[in-house]
């Protein structure tokens, strides 16, 4: 409770930011004018334009829509009003698109709906399920549950806090669940930190009760349909602004949810590129504590609820433009409180592992803060800033320090992943069933009829052992983490493990174990989401005939 | 944060007093008012300064006062932005573990070393970044024959780096009227290029004692130029940046050139001498010997045809005769030279 006090005192900088949401916008509004390209101008106003009225057109929130039908009308009205001449017109329609998105983004940041939210969130998620289902959340209360049993919080926690009181720390995690920033909001809260400011989709803000806690929550939205350049730099400042005020922020720099069910193998640089901005930014102002931190952070689930629909996207051509699913298993009430009922009926965990922080160019960062050269010494952080000796801003030199920074989460998310039973039987149930039908492409596989991937335990064994072995090699050599079930040396445990995690939620279940003790045989009804769980070990070149 | 305090930009370290380490301090020490040429050998050091002439590497040339020899990386590095290791590719990570102590993250590295790391194959940016805090790093690269830069006659090189300011910096202290230094932003491009165009050195050697004629070795170079540029493009690199100074500019001066290693070690492979022997004649290793089997590793792995270099792997790694392994190039079915798509 003494986070409470440390919450509701006036200087936390959530509060600071929800008080001061108006000077907030007008800073944007400011740096982003300061940036402005004069001889752009009409470029970058008609292209906004442009798309923002092809956005329109497809519509998909009625009432936000409208209110932008309203501005964008006005805007288009102003921009066949001016000639070439009137720059001041343009400049002017210039800082009301930018005053107009971030007025968007800004979020708030309530402390009466934090106090009441995280109030509710140890009895379990328990309160989002009495929006959706009474029925279910009825049938949960009875069984008394208990979030911390269920998802267990590793790696760095005490640096986490420690870096929290001399700098600004932008948690990182993967992301391949609509639940996952609501675990995160728990666990930041379980593990006594502040509140992160957060960069959620807008589609999220349009469900009413994930809405609700994130606007109230210092959540400031993200509309991925938004795609103009103006946009987007908005957004940016909006964010670098933030981290400059002490907000601790959430990015998930995967950009959406991993499709494929793999682990990021490169992540999106804009935001990300906001801390380097934001410590320089620091320096130069001589802020006390000017450090941004960034923490990756790895969440690991034996089943995710919108496995079928992510994996359906990966594998459709469609899927590669239609970037935002729009309706899925996250956003149907019931879904989500059969999944959150047999979530936590079912013993399986979720692990959520904080990874060991890095500083905007990618260094390691010691308990203590400072930056970790190569040969384990301290080095100097801002002088990866200085150019010629100055401490300054340097927008081609800190795209580069972004992309090393991106390179280097990308490794570090394969090094701090916690690998649970279910993907290790996945993976090596789907290597498995590639070599077997060697000739047929992985389209083809998905159409196996279920007695054609149907396998004796003994000859799955045979196969799946030596890949045991290997993977018990890499988490030796620290190239990944194990959860404590897959350590076991004994196949048949982990086998275990797995079929009573694996996809527990589905209904069809992409791993089935039946038969007589000695007569066991494996079959798959689901080859798709075999394939997504098995995705999550990509990258480890576990099976060496992997294509 | 006083760290940087004596920094003068415009002071430059070379580490490595070789003869390519020698030119290069002579070129910066005509904009730069202080060139640290460092050499671990202190009484070689000593020599140099006394002289004011590299009698091993360089004799000859007078090397002005603005050049100061040195045996001591600490001062290199507390006195300059921006320093060049020039030493060769097997003796790079140690030094870069050596002067790794003094670096700080606004240290510009630019190497000037052509090849690879024996056994990693690291490229030695690769190795920069590896063993030592700097993330500005660099390669300078191109058709660079020391003696004829030191006798000032024109030429051009590249300098890469992913950093605008590597490269400026680096423009600034080598661009004069007698040497145009061009930028490029593909460093695993040029690094690999000046790797493997040793390749095409030793192969142009061998028709040359093999008086093979001015066609085969324009065949020979303009398709071994085409399965490096699958090479390289595999890698990660753009194909584009070998027709540029690391690429094509290097192999014209390499391949036309009796003064390259690598041309007389294929040369020598074509009188039927073996590997160990054309190393023990010529003193030294041969680059692109060693080249020529990570080129081969590197296609199998990512099955890409290299028809040349696999033809240069049995002459020199299993002793086949020089004229079969024509032959068998020759009697390749006939294909079509691009495949435009």
């Amino acid at each position: 409770m003494q986070l409470f006090s440390r919450l509701s005192t006036p200087n936390h900088p959530l509060a600071l930011l929800s008080r001061d949401r108006s000077a907030v916008i007008d800073e944007v509004t400011h740096r982003m004018s300061l940036k402005m390209d004069t001889d752009k101008l009409e470029q970058l106003v008609s292209d906004s334009l442009f798309w923002e009225r092809k956005r329109l057109e497809k519509g998909h929130d009625p009432i936000r829509d409208a209110v932008d039908q309203f501005f964008w009308k006005d805007v288009a009205n102003q921009v066949f009003k001016t000639n070439e001449n009137q720059r001041e017109n343009l400049q002017f329609l210039y800082k009301q698109i930018i005053r107009h998105h971030a007025d968007e983004i800004a979020g708030n940041f309530n402390p009466r709906v934090y106090k009441l939210a995280t109030a509710a969130v140890p009895r379990g998620l328990g309160w989002l399920l009495q929006a959706l289902s009474w029925k279910s959340f009825q049938n949960l209360f009875a069984e008394k549950i208990d979030l911390r049993r269920k998802v267990h919080l590793h790696g760095q926690i005490e640096q986490i806090r420690a870096l929290s009181q001399k700098g600004t720390v932008i948690l990182a995690p993967t992301h391949f669940s609509n639940l996952d920033s609501v675990l995160i909001g728990w666990a930041l809260y379980e593990i006594g930190l502040p509140p992160f400011c957060y960069g959620a989709g807008l589609n999220l803000f349009s469900n009413p009760v994930f809405g609700y806690f994130m606007n109230n929550l210092g959540a400031y939205k993200v509309d991925r349909r938004k795609k103009h350049a103006l946009y987007k730099e908005t957004l940016k400042t909006y964010s670098t602004l933030i981290l400059e005020r002490g907000c601790h922020s959430l990015f998930f720099p995967g950009g959406g949810r991993s499709r494929s069910g793999a682990l990021e193998n490169k992540v999106k640089l804009g935001l990300l590129g906001t801390a380097v901005d934001a410590y320089v930014e620091n320096l130069l102002k001589n802020k006390p504590n000017p450090k941004v931190y960034i923490v990756p952070c790895v969440i690991s689930y034996h089943f995710v609820l919108e496995a079928a629909t992510l994996i359906d996207d990966f594998l459709t051509e469609q899927g590669k433009s239609r970037y935002i699913i729009e309706d899925d298993e996250s956003s149907e009430p019931k879904i989500v409180a059969q999944f959150l009922y047999k979530f936590f009926r079912a013993s399986s965990t979720i692990y959520l592992n904080f990874g060991t922080a890095l500083d905007p160019f990618g260094n390691l960062v010691d308990p203590e803060g400072e930056s970790i050269g190569p040969q384990g010494q301290r080095i100097e952080t801002l002088s990866f800033v200085k150019s010629r000796g100055e401490i300054c801003h340097n927008p081609q030199r800190d795209d580069e320090y972004t992309k090393l920074l991106g390179e280097r989460l990308v490794t570090r998310y394969h090094r701090e992943n916690i690998v649970l039973t279910s993907h290790f039987i996945a993976y090596a149930y789907f290597e498995y069933l590639r070599r077997k039908y060697a000739a047929k492409d992985v389209f083809r596989l998905f159409k196996l009829s279920e007695d054609e991937t149907t396998t004796s335990l003994q000859e799955f064994t045979q196969y799946a052992m030596p890949l045991l072995d290997r993977l018990h090699q890499l988490y030796e050599r620290g190239a990944l983490l194990l959860e404590p079930a897959l350590r076991s040396h004994e196949f048949k445990n982990v086998l275990e493990s797995a079929q009573r995690n694996m996809g527990v939620y589905h209904t069809a279940r992409p791993l089935k174990l039946s038969g007589e003790v000695g007569q066991e045989k494996l079959s798959c009804e689901d080859m798709k989401l075999l394939f997504y769980y098995h995705n999550r070990m990509e990258g480890y070149e576990l099976a060496p005939h992997a294509r | 944060m006083n760290l940087s305090k004596n920094t003068s930009a415009e002071s430059v370290g070379i580490l490595g007093a070789g003869n390519w380490g020698t030119v290069l301090a002579l070129l910066a020490s005509k904009q730069s008012p202080k060139v640290y040429l460092y050499d671990r050998d202190a009484s070689r050091v000593e020599e140099m300064g006394r002289l004011r002439e590299n009698r091993r590497y360089l004799p000859g040339v007078t090397l002005p006062e603005a050049i100061e020899f040195t045996s001591d990386l600490s001062q290199v590095f507390s006195n300059c932005n921006l320093v060049l290791p020039v030493v060769p590719s097997s003796a790079f990570r140690t030094l870069a573990k050596q002067y790794a102590p003094f670096t700080r993250g606004d240290h510009l590295l630019v190497h000037g070393t052509k090849g690879l790391e024996p056994i990693t194959h690291k490229r030695m940016s690769e190795i920069l970044t590896e063993e030592t805090c700097c993330l500005r790093v660099g390669a300078l690269s191109g058709p660079n024959l020391a003696l004829e830069l030191a006798q000032a006659q024109p030429g051009a090189t590249v300098v890469s780096s992913r950093f605008d300011e590597v490269i400026e910096a680096t423009q600034a202290i080598f661009s004069s009227t007698a040497l145009r230094v061009y930028g490029n932003h593909d460093l695993v491009g040029v690094e690999w290029a000046g790797a493997l165009k040793n390749i095409l050195a030793i192969a142009a050697g061998m028709l040359n004692e093999l008086k093979l004629g001015q066609n085969a070795l324009a065949m020979v170079l303009t398709r071994g130029i085409a399965e490096i540029s699958r090479l390289i493009s595999a890698m990660g690199a753009h194909s584009s940046t070998l027709l540029g100074l690391a690429g094509i500019g290097d192999i014209i001066a390499t391949c036309t050139s009796p003064l390259s290693r690598n041309f007389r070690a294929g040369q020598m492979l074509a009188q039927g001498k073996t590997r160990q022997e054309i190393e023990q004649a010529l003193a030294m290793t041969i680059e692109g010997l060693n080249t020529i089997s990570v080129a081969m590793e590197l296609a199998a792995q990512k099955r890409l045809d290299m028809p040349i270099t696999t033809a240069l792997w049995h002459i020199a790694f299993n002793q086949k005769p020089v004229i079969d392994a024509i032959r068998e190039l020759m009697e390749r079915p006939s294909t079509f030279e691009f495949t435009f798509q």
